[in-house]
């Protein structure tokens, strides 16, 4: 049955990305401009000449009829090879293999982050449903929620960097570079995930078991943490995976905020220069991520819920 | 009296029902403020760039990153415009882009739905798999590639935004379909010849519209944060044009001497999205009980 599930998600994936690729690649015919002209005219400073736009050309394979150059590419991909960066001669999984770490460092830091505040005020509002933590956590859940993160990362590099100086101000490479990206990227989510496990809580401090192993006598802490909360984490489990669309989104709106060298600004400074072969690799990669994570999550979920079978029929 | 005299006995009723709740709803403080910054919010940008009267676009170089004042109550950018002109003015952009993008969303969603539920077999099955498909991506990341690649202007950003969002409609307009289709009332009348188009217009629609009302009113918080985000890259609008998330870009170079640049746009995104939300979360409640709008993520 898992074999079963996993092959149809594969296939799914592989669809996806196919379809995705499919039309970056037919949005980009209908583009007018001529993306060779564009990238010479920025790398010489000045409009190249017809004999340099025909070597160019025939250096990336864009002398080829659409389809041919689609079928070229898909080609090479299924060999590994993502094709050439326009710039920089350099290929576009070098790029990718570059800048991961530092995207993946982002997104690790979001999520602890979230956690870190999600966790313990989702449980505190469920404990005290209706107290002032209750009414405060919801609140600043829901401002969290409305707060765009480009304007959320300059008030704090405003607060931390600019006036208390306590932190580096942009670029990347040590942990304090890291700290107040992680705190912009963490923040939506963390509000997500505490409305989330609150009301996942309240629903499991309801049911028969809780109240079952409250008459034995068990202590409330007991309750809370043991039966009832080791229950009321699924949810936020299944979420977690929806959530790396979330942490790639914002990613790339954290990293411009924040000058770091990653896939995001890697994606939107290819978007404006036309640079097609990296534009279809960041692409690619994205889609292959969270098709993972979301794969791995539901393996994970499976585990810890033995109700839930993958791909079966509904006992 | 016609034949559906009773359908719609139940519908007058609990339009009544729902509007005694609507009202009881509209009592709490979060709905009520949420119905309160919609209302001003639409009032702002339907009137407040004439009634202001204030050109967002006039320079004054003499005039530049001039603080708050009484002639400037948000102060003046680097080309002494004024900003409170501005925030105005955006108003109309971000509100305009996201109603439109949400209208376009909830059509193609809601008739895509319906078709889906309705025909049922290898139609269903295709159209379920595009939505998968949708699912299965980071929206803002495909918009991102779909906007940059036709080239950098609002309209674009709307098309793109658009087209990665109608899946949530078309999934709860698609399971209601299937639920309404197998109650009793509705064999009957289909056996008893009612054309489809009838069928799907007096008891398919009327049900689904409590949860796309909640969708949608939801969904314009969203877009308004995703336009302003995709602008603020440079994507959506371009300088001058007074939209908020340019106007944050641009303002992110002066940062620590005019803190109102980067700030005062903020704010209204902040309110406006937290507006939509509250609001959004009190209709659900009166539009939908059953909590079929849930969102997961």
């Amino acid at each position: 049955m898992r074999w079963q599930y996993l092959f149809r998600r594969l296939a799914l994936t592989a669809v996806t990305l196919l379809l995705v690729s499919v039309v970056t690649y037919g949005l980009i015919l209908v583009t007018p401009g001529d993306p060779a002209k564009l990238v010479l005219q920025k790398q010489l400073g000045q409009p190249p000449t017809a004999e340099q736009v025909a070597v160019f050309r025939a250096q990336h394979g864009l002398d080829e009829p659409p389809h041919i150059q689609y079928l070229h590419w898909l080609g090479e991909l299924l060999q590994g090879d993502m094709g050439q960066s326009y710039y920089h001669e350099r290929s576009v999984s070098e790029l990718l293999v570059d800048r991961l770490p530092v995207t993946l460092s982002l997104a690790a830091g979001g999520l602890a982050v979230s956690l870190a505040v999600s966790l313990p005020t989702g449980i505190l509002s469920a404990c005290r449903p209706h107290g002032y933590a209750d009414h405060a956590s919801q609140a600043v859940a829901l401002l969290g929620v409305a707060m765009p993160n480009f304007w959320l990362g300059y008030l704090l590099v405003f607060v931390f960097s600019l006036t208390l100086g306590v932190t580096p101000v942009y670029g990347s490479g040590t942990p304090a570079h890291l700290l107040l990206p992680s705190l912009t990227l963490g923040t939506g989510l963390a509000a997500v995930q505490t409305r989330l496990l609150r009301a996942s809580l309240r629903d499991t401090l309801d049911a028969e078991f809780v109240t079952a192993a409250r008459t034995r006598g068990l202590g409330e802490r007991l309750v809370v943490y043991k039966h009832a909360l080791r229950n009321a984490l699924l949810p936020l489990v299944t979420v977690l995976g929806l959530q790396l669309g979330f942490l790639l989104n914002g990613a790339v709106i954290v990293e411009v905020v924040f000058q770091r060298p990653g896939l995001g600004t890697l994606l939107v400074n290819a978007v404006f220069d036309r640079n097609y072969p990296v534009v279809q690799g960041v692409t690619l990669l994205a889609g292959v991520l969270f098709v993972l994570v979301n794969t791995v999550t539901d393996l994970a979920y499976e585990r810890i819920d033995p109700r839930v079978s993958l791909g079966g029929e509904p006992a | 009296m016609s034949p559906d005299g009773e359908a719609g006995g139940h519908a007058v009723r609990d339009a009544m029902a729902g509007s005694g709740r609507l009202r009881e709803t509209l009592r709490r403080p979060q709905t009520a403020t949420g119905a309160a910054i919609v209302g001003s919010l639409t009032l702002v940008a339907l009137i407040g760039p004439e009634l202001l009267g204030t050109d967002p676009m006039a320079q004054n170089l003499s005039n530049r990153l001039h603080p708050p004042s009484l002639a400037h109550p948000f102060g003046t950018d680097r080309l002494g415009r004024d900003v409170f002109a501005r925030v105005v003015h955006g108003a109309r952009f971000s509100l305009g882009i996201a109603v439109a993008v949400t209208v376009i969303r909830l059509v193609l969603g809601v008739t895509i739905g319906l078709l889906a539920g309705y025909a049922g077999g290898w139609t269903d099955e295709l159209l379920m798999r595009i939505v998968d498909l949708l699912f299965a991506f980071p929206g803002i990341v495909l918009a991102l590639v779909i906007a940059g690649i036709a080239g950098p202007s609002l309209t674009n950003v709307l098309f793109a935004l658009a087209v990665v969002g109608w899946g949530t409609y078309a999934r709860v307009v698609r399971s209601e379909v299937l639920s309404v289709r197998e109650r009793d009332y509705v064999t009957a009348s289909r056996l008893s010849g009612t054309p489809h188009h009838r069928i799907v217009l007096e008891h398919v629609l009327p049900n689904v519209l409590g949860p796309t009302i909640v969708l949608a009113t939801l969904d314009i918080g969203t877009v308004v944060l995703a336009t302003a985000g995709l602008s603020f890259l440079g994507l959506g609008a371009q300088p001058p044009t007074p939209e908020w998330g340019t106007m944050i870009a641009a303002g992110r170079h002066y940062l620590q001497t005019a803190w109102w640049l980067v700030n005062v746009p903020g704010l209204a995104i902040v309110v406006t999205v937290l507006g939509f939300t509250l609001l959004g979360d009190g209709l659900r409640e009166v539009l939908d009980p059953d909590g079929r709008t849930e969102r997961s993520s």
